[in-house]
Formats: structure tokens, sequence, C-alpha cells
């Protein structure tokens, strides 16, 4: 019994040390100038892959570009991923391994709000540069020094609609949104933002992600003769709106927001997208942008060089990717691989021509972006067009 | 309990052979396992880098809830589907008492609620009331409770009123006006004491870390009482089915009440972390310093946690090891075994059983706070105490062995490694018939889970070592023979 | 499915609206009604819990949406119905090898381990995003296929809904006249009431406790193909509709396959006006508490029988 006992604890113990310490460090490539490594920490698997994936393939892309055209002054760039599976807690331990390697000397992501969140704390506190991918404003908002994000935030995706609203001259709106993150933030931006623009919500509904049938929720805002619709959510919810409204035989105007610029909503809405208004990163309509937007270049070179890279057309989301993948990159080339002066330089960044817009950082915004960074799309048979 | 040889089952005999097994062996072969935990304990940080100690903070984690769980369900023979609720609960009381602004109209309803569930707790411990008559109970309860709030009543009046109620119930229910008297008081009792308790750490900025730590455990205890009391006390498995639909609530609670929990989209941050060993008094300093001197560093925060992690684990597995050893310990095996074996013998079953449940999920409840203040991050959110994290830690019981505390320890640590592990791999991209691995690890937690079940039931600590002692043995009688 | 009603606004509107609420109930309690069958079907054969279950629907879900778009349905339906069937035999299998050394806790877990995987490796091959399927009856419009509706009593109800009810009701007279009349039926509740008697009268266990896993896990196919063009085929919709269908299971009395027909349907319909009428938020909870009560005032479940177990 006792010698049992103590085998279970010798076993034990001799497996604990094996596991832990076989965790190891980085290895090291003799040779070549010494890598550059910048850490990509991106929701690869999850509900939210559709997001992560056309980022981690830009990073991708671009990193196997720059070191095609060898690298910064001769270091390669090297990346370090990781998939934080849309869990903040992966997000973590991810972090965790990228501050423990001193050779980081920037995190690229997450794709998602809570790990950035998560993480956020970390990172400001270690003093590596953060530049997340994610939407909330809560992740700069109150500023943390070496916190930034590339993602627009809803308050212009929320902005910009209103825009289209008043030119259109709608006064009274019934509002439907998810109630995870992204739906609930939209959601507060819009009665805070629609209040001052003088603008009626007459109806508020909502639904989860997970919900399967929001026809009555519909009819309710239907019974309140609202002018138009405004739908927040991300995949496969709104998709599922669209087709319970084109079901009640709902004509009213239906807009929805950023969540559904994807391929995925059209797949899924089929009919039912057809006339639906939103505001979208200018990259899926790269090729109908005025030559005189300063974004012209950037996201016509984007949308060609991924579709090469991939095969399939560029998106919104892997832009925020190749914004902060460029951030990093200039400001290595700028002052060097060394942590506090990129969060320095990205920091004094003006005028930086990105996919997701034209970014202007300062102290107070570590976001660098309007709501001109947005573009009003229609969906017309099944494709992409400017909205008018 | 003396040895008394029943035939029922095969664990009756091993039962007896125990007994007396520990009879003889006792003293200090007993105390080696925890003497070479303590020395590994106090010695590892030397040699240990900073990821690798975060790693064991959650390691220690995981081991707090592993020990509890084990002991429900290797010794009692309870599944319970919702252990990651308690987890998430003590870390929520934490985080909320601790950070978050709670908006001032939920405290009546929160104080009400707990309140409620006291006097339910109470009531049915008191009284062994079931079935309508404890609903009819609660319902009482509950109108009690909305009536003072509505009206305003002050608490000198209120409770007297609920005494009275619930005594005229209780004689009205044949349940015995006395104890119905007490469960209205504590009712009345409780909810008072919550409300003061929370608006008074609401205007003082929050709580410290070891009272949010022991509300979480008295919360989780009362709640655990509740529904163990009930279920338990039913044949099957309804323990399981119970809790598996607690579990889901509580973490759709998590998700929704965005007011309080903060939601799935912020989650509470900002969680202070403890630093052990810094805020030691005056007179305990010298801990601080020996601690320090045994590690040959000054102590990060991390270290700090490390140790008070670790610490709570030594305790854990003391109170384990002596309730499995002790009278009471034996009395669950023989629950395991065989419940009319055990009751015939005078064993209350019912009784331990909830004793059991209400531990383990006390024991989840300080892992929860633990996770919340762990230094360095201080950030929770409602997808860490899923449905899935409560399987992740039957895995953890079942590669552990299921009745073996000791095991629990290699359970927790050897899923966390290949947890790790995946997440490397993941990272080296390698394509595996044309597929890329992702989402392995549901896969492998899966077939881990199949697996183990199949052939090695006993969990792999006692598979593997019952191997070696077989071959051991075996080994010796071809030497023998060979003489 | 779920309706909304957020905390302002009124309460109960209209008929319309309240009639559209028992309509998607009644959908979403079709599913729980056959899941909860499932289980029962599992549950007196070998007083296994099989938390498999919802993995069943999705895997005969996910089937017919990824064939759907190279064969046509009458094709599909029956590759999805088989590969449902291959993964209840797989199950049973893992259930079978251990079965008679290991305890029922075990059993059950070796079951939350199979869901699992199966999840995991639909998530492999299928990806983790929704994929949409045609309704069975839909017409052509712009190159889309869209569904029929109808109006009832102030509702919309979509054609594939009625296949849905329709379906079901199809499986419960099958099913009920499978265990009356044929000998396999009475050969299989012979051994749940009577494992060792029905050993002595010459019926395989093993036997029954396969054909039981494939039965059910036919069943569930069958529920995800029904009902795939309502609610989209994804890898993780098999958890929420597994534990629902529970809840139904224990509502209707375990192992009481009538008594978890009408739970389910109760249950959907219930858990919609409750979510529409009045918790928005807490919609996904509802079942839950209600198992929750079950459990503390009457076990044995809403509907029991004569037969309680021991």
């Amino acid at each position: 019994m006792v010698t049992r006992r103590l085998m279970v604890v010798v076993v034990a113990f001799i497996f604990m040390c094996a596991g832990l310490f076989a965790q190891g460090g980085p290895a090291s490539k003799k040779g070549m100038k010494r890598p550059y490594v910048i850490g990509a920490i991106f929701s690869v698997t999850g509900d939210n892959a559709p997001l992560g994936v056309p980022e981690r393939d830009t990073v991708r892309m671009l990193e196997k570009a720059i070191n095609a055209a060898g690298g910064i002054k001769g270091h390669p760039v090297k990346v370090e991923y990781y998939d934080d599976a849309g869990k903040p807690e992966q997000a973590v331990q991810a972090c965790q391994e990228l501050l423990a390697n001193k050779d980081v000397v920037a995190i690229i992501g997450p794709t998602l709000t809570g790990p950035s969140l998560a993480i956020a704390g970390m990172c400001d506190n270690a003093k590596m540069p953060l530049i997340s991918c994610a939407a909330s404003v809560k992740i700069v908002q109150p500023v943390k020094a070496f916190v930034f994000k590339t993602a627009q935030t809803d308050s212009q995706a929320v902005g910009k609609l209103i825009d289209y609203l008043k030119k259109k001259r709608i006064k009274s709106v019934g509002f439907i949104n998810d109630t995870n993150a992204f739906g609930a933030s939209g959601r507060e931006q819009w009665l805070a933002l629609s209040r001052k623009a003088g603008i009626k919500t007459v109806a508020m509904e909502s639904f989860a992600s997970g919900d399967t049938d929001m026809t009555s929720q519909l009819t309710k805002i239907r019974a309140q003769k609202p002018q138009a619709i405004i739908c927040w959510g991300t995949n496969p919810a709104p998709a599922i709106v669209a087709k319970n409204a084109r079901t009640l035989g709902l004509k009213i105007p239906i807009m929805m927001s950023h969540g559904v610029s994807n391929l995925d909503f059209i797949k899924l809405a089929g009919n039912a997208a057809e006339g639906i208004v939103f505001p979208s990163g200018k990259i899926i309509v790269a090729s109908m942008i005025p030559a005189s937007d300063p974004q012209k270049k950037v996201l016509m070179k984007y949308s060609a060089d991924y579709k090469k890279f991939c095969g399939k057309p560029a998106g919104h989301f892997g832009g925020h990717a190749w914004d902060a993948f460029q951030l990093v990159v200039n400001s290595i080339r700028k002052v060097g691989p060394n942590r506090e002066k990129i969060r320095d330089n990205i920091e004094g960044t003006k005028n930086f021509v990105g996919v997701g817009g034209v970014f202007n950082f300062s102290p107070d915004d570590h976001n660098g972006l309007t709501k001109e960074a947005f573009a009003l799309v229609m969906i017309k048979n099944g494709k992409w067009v400017l909205a008018k | 309990m003396q040895s008394v040889s029943i035939d029922t089952k095969n664990d009756a005999h091993g039962l007896a052979s125990t007994m007396v097994c520990e009879r003889k062996v006792a003293g200090a072969w007993n105390l080696l396992p925890f003497a070479i935990f303590v020395v590994v304990y106090l010695m590892l940080p030397r040699f240990a880098q900073e990821k690798q100690i975060t790693a064991l903070i959650y390691i220690g984690i995981n081991v707090l809830l592993v020990v509890g769980l084990n002991l429900l369900m290797g010794y009692t023979g309870q599944v319970s589907l919702g252990h990651a609720a308690f987890f998430g609960m003590g870390a929520y009381t934490s985080a909320i008492l601790t950070v978050r602004p709670v908006p001032q109209d939920v405290i009546p309803g929160m104080a009400v609620g707990i309140g409620v569930m006291t006097g339910l707790a109470a009531l049915s411990s008191l009284t062994r009331a079931s079935g309508w008559r404890l609903a009819a109970g609660t319902v009482l309860l509950f109108t009690l409770s909305w009536i003072v709030r509505f009206v305003q009543v002050p608490m000198w009046a209120a409770m007297p009123m609920y005494a009275v109620a619930l005594g005229a119930f209780g004689a009205s229910a044949k349940l015995g006006w006395p104890k119905c008297f007490i469960s209205g008081v504590a009712c009345a009792g409780a909810t008072w004491i919550v409300h003061s308790f929370l608006e008074r750490t609401l205007a003082n900025n929050g709580a410290s870390p070891w009272t949010g730590m022991l509300a979480g455990v008295l919360l989780v205890c009362v709640v655990a009482y509740i529904i163990g009391g009930q279920v338990l006390r039913l044949k099957g498995h309804h323990l399981a089915m119970a809790t598996l639909g607690f579990g889901v609530i509580v973490e759709i609670v998590f998700r929704q009440w965005t007011a309080v929990t903060g939601g799935s989209s912020d989650g509470i941050y900002g969680i202070p972390p403890i630093l052990a060993v810094d805020d030691l008094p005056r007179g305990l300093k010298f801990i601080g310093t020996s601690l320090s001197v045994l590690t040959g560093r000054s102590l990060s925060p991390q270290d700090q946690y490390y140790f008070l992690v670790w610490a709570f684990v030594l305790v854990a597995l003391v109170v384990s090891i002596n309730i499995v050893r002790s009278r009471v310990g034996r009395a669950f095996r023989a629950v395991h075994g065989s419940e009319i074996a055990a009751e015939s013998l005078g064993v209350d079953t019912e009784r331990y059983k909830v004793q059991v449940f209400v531990l383990s999920a006390a024991m989840a409840s300080v892992a929860g706070s633990l996770y919340a203040h762990n230094a360095g991050i201080g950030y929770i959110n409602p997808s860490e105490f899923s449905f899935v994290v409560s399987v992740e830690l039957m895995v953890m019981v079942v590669v552990g062995g299921m009745a073996s505390v000791w095991g629990s320890l290699f359970g927790a640590a050897s899923i966390q490694v290949l947890k790790n592990w995946i997440l490397t791999l993941e990272k080296s991209e390698v394509s595996l018939c044309g597929l890329e691995l992702h989402g392995l690890e549901p896969i492998i937690f899966g077939a881990v889970l199949i697996v183990m079940m199949i052939v090695l039931p006993q969990g792999l600590v006692r598979g593997v070592s019952d191997a070696v002692v077989t071959g051991w043995r075996a080994i010796g009688r071809v030497m023998r023979k060979t003489e | 499915m779920g309706r909304h009603i957020c905390g302002r606004g009124s309460l109960v509107g209209n008929l319309g609206q309240v009639s559209q609420l028992i309509v998607s109930g009644i959908t979403s309690g079709c599913i729980y009604s056959i899941v909860a069958i499932g289980f029962s079907i599992i549950y007196s054969s070998t007083q296994v819990i099989n938390f498999a279950q919802g993995e069943f629907v999705m895997v005969g879900a996910m089937v017919v949406a990824v064939m759907l778009a190279k064969v046509g349905l009458h094709i599909a339906f029956p590759i999805a119905v088989l590969a449902g069937c291959l993964a209840g035999a797989i199950v049973a299998l893992f259930v079978l090898i251990p079965l008679r050394k290991a305890s029922v806790v075990a059993l059950i877990i070796i079951t939350v381990g199979a869901s699992i995987m199966f999840r995991g490796l639909a998530q492999l091959f299928w990806g983790e995003t929704a994929i949409p399927v045609a309704p069975f009856t839909g017409v052509m419009k712009d190159g889309i296929v869209e569904d029929r509706t109808f109006r009832l009593l102030g509702a919309v109800v979509q054609a594939q809904e009625l296949w849905v009810i329709g379906v079901t009701v199809l499986l419960v007279l099958g099913m009920h006249l499978f265990f009356k009349y044929t000998l396999v039926g009475q050969a299989m509740r012979a051994c749940s009431k009577n494992p060792i008697g029905a050993k002595l009268v010459g019926i395989s266990v093993r036997r029954t406790i396969v054909l039981s896993f494939v039965m059910a896990a036919a069943l569930g196919a069958v529920a995800g193909v029904t009902v795939s063009p309502v609610f989209y085929a994804k890898c993780n919709m098999g958890t929420a509709l597994g534990l629902k269908g529970f809840c139904a299971a224990v509502l209707g009395g375990l192992g009481n396959s009538g008594g978890g027909v009408f739970a389910g349907v109760i249950l959907g319909v219930v858990e919609s006006l409750a979510g529409g009428l009045l918790w928005s938020d807490y919609r996904e909870a509802i079942a839950f508490v209600i198992l929750l009560v079950i459990l503390f005032i009457k076990p044995e479940g809403l509907i029991s029988l004569r037969k309680r177990e021991v």
C-alpha cells in the first residue's frame, strides 16, 4: 500500500517535471543576421475563424514578401503565429509565451475584443507594443501606453450609417442587435449617437448569436412602423434576420453593420441580402473607390496581392492585420528593434495610408481613424457596390 | 466502525484489507509523500523560469478543482457535470467584490436572492422537506421578501414577520414549526447581512481579496447544499443531470447579466493580484525573506502567487487525505461500493454524499477566487467557466485516477502539459493528409477520455503503478525460481 | 429558435406574435422530442445517458449540407442517415468494449468523450462556419432556392417547419409500431425490462445495445436533415440540441419514449413563449431551469408511468 502510494508520487513528480521542463525556450538560428521577431495572435479556429484566417494569411503574405525583398536592412522578419481560438485564456497563454521571448519586439492581434482586453493589461505592464485587430473601443479607451488598434471602432461605423440615414431623410428606426460583444457595443454607440443626430429609435429588439428565428422580433418592430431597420451582429444571425424580414414581406430598407462585411453573409442570406446597406472597410469595393481617394492605390495593391497569394478576394478583416504589420515594420525600419521606440514611433504616426483607413495616431488616440475610414456598401445582385 | 468482513462485493473485501493495512503502517510512512511534496514545492522555483512558474500556478488551481471533484466522483461515485459553475461563482464573487461596480438597483435583488437561498437551505436541512412542500416554502419566502422590499418594512419588524409566517407554514405543512421558524429567521438575517455588506463594500471601493474569497465560499456552500440536499437523496444519476443543468444556467447568467458580471464582451478586468508575500504582516516577514533565500532571487508577483496557490493545494491535499483515511472516508468508499451494504452498516450515506458535494464545491470556489486574482492577468470572462471546462476537469480526474488524491495532482498536471503541447503542435503548422491540424484539441481530449475509460478506468497513475508492481512481482518470482 | 423582446416595450402584443412564437416553439420542440426519444431508447437498453445524442443530429445536418452541393436530396438524405448510423455504431462500439467491467459513470464519460470527438472532427473536416441548406420544397427565385410560406392564425409558417412536424409525427408513429408489433422491437423492450430474462430467452444483449444506438443515431440524423434548412448546419449545433433534448427526456421520464415526445414539444413551446414574452436574455436557460425544478419536485418526470427506476 505504501509502496504504491510512494510510487504514485514519484511517477507523478517525474511526469510533471518532464512535461514542464520539456517546454524549453525558442530555437535560435545561426548564420544569418538576427531576425526581427513579431508575435501574431489570431483566432484561426473557433466561431470567428472567418475573421482570423484572412488576418493570418495577410501577415503570412507580407512576411514572405518582405523577406523576399531582403528583410529590413538585411535582417529577416520572423513572425511567431499563435491561435487563440477566440478564447481569452488561450490568448493569455500565447501572450505569456511571447512576452517570455526576448526577441519579440511587438505583438499583432488578437482578432477579437475579449482576448484583446485580456492581454492588454499584460502587454502594457510588460512594455510590449500591442496592435490589436479587434473592434471594441474599450481596448484603447482609457488609453494604455503600449496598446493600439487598427480596426475601426463601431462608433465610427454608426457615425457613417447615421450620415446615410440623414441623407435619405430617415427619422425613425427599428434597431435589433446580437447580444454578443459586437452587437451590444454597437447598440450602445447607436443609442448615444442617434440621439444626438435626432433620429428616433421606435423599437429595440435583440437576439442571441445562436438564435435561429427572429420573426417575432421583426413583427414587433414592424408594428411600430419605423422607416428603416438596423441590424447589428455577426454571422450567421444577421443572415437569418434578412431572411425572416423577406419572409414577413417587410418593404422598408434594412441596414446592417460591418459584421456582415464578408462573402459568408451573401452566401447565407441568399436573395434576402439584396438591397442591404452597411458600412464597411473600403477594401471590398476597392475597384469602385474614386481615384481621388488616398487609399485607392493601397487598396488595389492589397486586393491584387492577396488574391494572388490565397486565391480568395481580400476582405475587411485581413486589412486590419495588414495595417498592424505595416505599422510595426515601418517603425522597425525607422527606429530599430526596440520596443519603447517602436511604441513612440507608432504613437507619432500621422497620415499612414492603410487598408482600414488613413491613420493619425496621437497620445490620446491610439486608434487613429475617423468615420471616413468606412464606405457605405450596398448589396446588389449578390455583389458589393457603393451605396448612393 | 470496526473491520467487519461482509462479502457483498469486491470493494468490501478491499475495504477490510485497506483498514488492516492502514493500522499496520502508520505514522512516518504516510508522511513521506507530503515531505517530498513540501521539499519540491519549496525548491522548484529556484530552477524554474517565469513561464514555468505561470504554468505551475495554473496547474495548482486545477489541482484544487480536481481534488474536490475526485472526492466526489471517486469516492461517492456521483458525477458532477457542472463543476466549472462553482469555479466561476468563486471567481466572479471575488472579482465583483473587489473591482466591479455593481449598480445600486441590483443590490436589493441580490440580497433577496441570497437570503431566500439561505432560508431554503436551512429549511431543507432542518426539516428534510422535499418536493411540493419545499417548493411551497420557497414561494412563501419569496413572497415575504417581495412584500418586505416593496412595503419597505424595517428589519426589526421583518424578522418576526418571517419567523411567524414560516412557523405557521411549518405547523400547517406538518414540518414542525420551530424548525421553519428558524429558517425564516435565517432567511431574513441573511438578506439583511448581505444587503448591508454589499452596500458597505461598494461604498468603500471594494472588499479585500480575502473577504471576497470567503464570501464566494459561503455562497457556493449554500447553493451546493441546496442542490445536493435535494438531488443526492435520489438514486441514480440525478446529480449528473442537476449539475449539468446548473452549470449551463450559471454560464448563461455570467454571459447575460452584463450589469453585474460584465458579460462575455468585457468580462471583468483589473482584478488586483494578491501579493501574498509583500502583504504579510510585520511578524511574518521572515517567511518572505526565507522564501527569497530559497529561490535565490527577490520574489516577483508570479513567484509569490505560486507559493500562495500551492500552499492552498497543500492544505487541500492534507484535508482530503485525512478524509479519505478517516472513518468518514471509509464510509465514502463503502458508499461507492454498495449503498445498500453501507446503509446496513449504519452509514448515513445521504449526509456524507451531501457533505462531499459541498466540500468539493467549496474547494472549487477557492480555486476560482485564486484564478481571478491571478497575478499578472486579473481578467475573467464567462467562456472560462463553460461546460467545456467542466468536461476538462472530468478528464483530469479520470486521467489521474478516480479515487486517488495524489492522482489528482498528476491528472491536472498532465492535462495542462497536454494542452501546451497541442498549442505548440498547432504552431508548427504541420500538415497531415492535406488537412491543417487546427482544432486538434477537442479530438485529442475526446480520444483521451474514451481510451482512458476503456483501457485504464482506474486512472493513469494507478494503472501504471499497478503494471509496474505486477511486473516487479513477476520479476521477483522469476528470480526466486531460478535460485 | 428564439424570440426576444427587450425589457421595455409592451408584454403581450397581438395574437399573431403569440401564434408565431408557438409555431417556432413546436418546430424546435419536435427536434427536442426526437432527441429525447433517442436518449430514452439508449437509456432503456444500457442505463447509459448518451451525451453524444446531439452530435448525431449534427452529423445528419452537416452531411446533408455538404452532400447537397453535389447530389440531389434523394441521395443526400439516405447518405446522411447512414452517416448517422455509422456514428451511432462507433459510439456503441466504444461503450460495448468495457461494458462488463466498467461502471455506469465510466460509460457516461465515454459518451461525453465521443461527443467531443465528433464535434472536433466535424470542425476539422467541415469548418466552423454555418452552411446553408436548401429547403425540401423550396422554389427557385433569382437563382436561389427559397421556401414557401403559409399564413396560419396570424403567424408566418415556413414549409420546412411543416416538414419537421410531419417527419416527427411519422417517426413517433413508426417507433411506436416498431416497439409494439415487430419481433426486434419487442426483443428490445424485453431487454430493457429484464436483461437476465431476455438473455435466458436467447436475446443477444450486445446486439440490442448496438441496435439501440444505431436507431437513436438514425433518428437524430433524420431530425438533423429535416431541420437544417431552418437552423443552418453548424458543427456546434449539437451541443444545445443535445442538452435540451436531454431535459425533455428527463421531463418525460428517462426511458419513457412517449413521455419524452410530449415533454419535448411542451418544452419547445414553453421556451419559445417564455423567451419571447418574458425573459429575453435568459431564454437559453429556461429549459434547464425547468429541468432543475422538475428534478427537485418530481424526479421521475412529469409523465411517469408505473415504471420507476430503482
